[in-house]
């Protein structure tokens, strides 16, 4: 069984990440002090799609790298208050090793910037227990994933505030139940809803998690 | 030469696909738990999902993944990831996975030669249909190698 729900395009602008007034019991306090600041870090533009990209400088791609790198830190450092120690210690460190040059994909755009502050607010709106595995798309979307046994839900954080995502969960038969969707980071936590996200969040969920491979 | 430029791989056969670092499902502390849906996306610019005939090499399974394996890193200018990964899929359950979110890829041969005569491609498939990416990630391709337990030629002690 699958399900695919996408809430309508809209037009050529994608308007700043305001918590619409009927959702913002939803959010904490500080996800709408983050959307704010968030904000006032970038101008609008256009809505995104997954093969979106920033039009970067022609550079040698280590300082291409490492301006990814410099920015997203620079991104969260605005938003440090909401993020302990080491939560900021290991964010770093799985953004280091997305963009180990050793490791490096030719071809893939480093992360963009705008899809990084996509993933800030989507993680302060959430607040996950467990934080997420991190990877990148192609287009330099940062991706989070989690997984419990074989029960999976994959956030891809597109520019200007959206994000793409599918999770699966297998039921006694064996068979996975599926269901995507596209959504603006406001509405994160309402499309997630009726698939129980605490299943994949919470601190309760790992411990049934088999070891790695 | 084994099968011929666009044939159909046997449905009993199995491909595998290079997975690079930033595209394979870990945990928070960075353990490798599988793949991502991203991994079976395709650029804008590919007509075709890349893939390796791993039955297109002689010998037992292990030694068919190992010259798979070498004959994708020839066909790349700079050595892969010492991280990364290669995704083994069964070619009917690509299939049957693809006709279950209503597509009908094919999997067929696409020699590169020299470098790469097992080059095969997983053709039809939907750009950006995320149930269908995530079924290939988790229920299709289901066997995982790392790149660093695959010898390089170098080390290789000679056959015989």
């Amino acid at each position: 069984m699958t399900g695919l729900i996408v809430q309508p395009r809209r037009a050529s602008i994608a308007p700043p990440a305001r918590i619409a007034r009927e959702l913002e019991p939803a959010f904490s306090p500080e996800a709408k002090q983050l959307t704010r600041l968030v904000d006032a870090l970038r101008p609008s533009t256009p809505a995104p799609t997954s093969f979106d990209r920033e039009r970067l400088p022609e550079k040698a791609l280590a300082e291409r790298l490492f301006d990814a790198l410099a920015g997203a830190k620079l991104l969260t450092a605005s938003v440090a208050m909401h993020l302990d120690r080491a939560r900021r210690d290991k964010l770093f460190h799985q953004l280091d090793s997305l963009h180990d040059l050793t490791e490096w994909e030719d071809g893939d755009e480093p992360l963009q910037r705008s899809s990084f502050g996509t993933f800030l607010k989507a993680m302060l709106t959430l607040n996950p227990h467990r934080q997420p595995g991190l990877g990148l798309s192609h287009d330099g979307h940062l991706i989070g994933a989690w997984a419990i046994d074989r029960d999976r839900l994959t956030i891809e954080f597109l520019p200007n505030d959206w994000v793409k995502w599918v999770l699966s969960r297998y039921k006694d038969d064996n068979e996975a139940r599926r269901f995507a969707g596209q959504t603006p980071v406001s509405e994160l936590v309402e499309g997630l809803a009726p698939h129980r996200p605490e299943h994949w969040f919470s601190h309760e969920g790992r411990q049934r998690q088999e070891p790695p491979r | 030469m084994k099968g011929g430029k666009g044939k159909n791989l046997p449905d009993e056969d199995h491909v595998i696909r290079y997975v690079p670092w930033s595209r394979l499902l870990k945990d928070e502390d960075q353990n490798v738990l599988g793949f991502l849906p991203q991994a079976f996306q395709l650029r804008p610019e590919e007509e075709y999902l890349s893939v390796n005939w791993i039955e297109y090499h002689d010998g037992d399974r292990a030694t068919q993944i190992r010259l798979s394996v070498w004959a994708i890193r020839d066909s790349f200018d700079k050595p892969l990831g010492q991280k990364s990964a290669f995704a083994i899929g069964n070619v009917a359950k690509i299939k049957t996975t693809s006709r279950t979110y209503g597509s009908r890829v094919r999997v067929v041969h696409e020699p590169i030669l020299p470098k790469n005569p097992g080059h095969s491609a997983i053709r039809q498939l939907p750009r950006d249909d995320l149930n269908l990416l995530d079924a290939l990630a988790a229920d299709a391709f289901t066997d995982r190698v790392s790149n660093s337990d695959i010898p390089s030629k170098l080390t290789e002690p000679p056959r015989g």
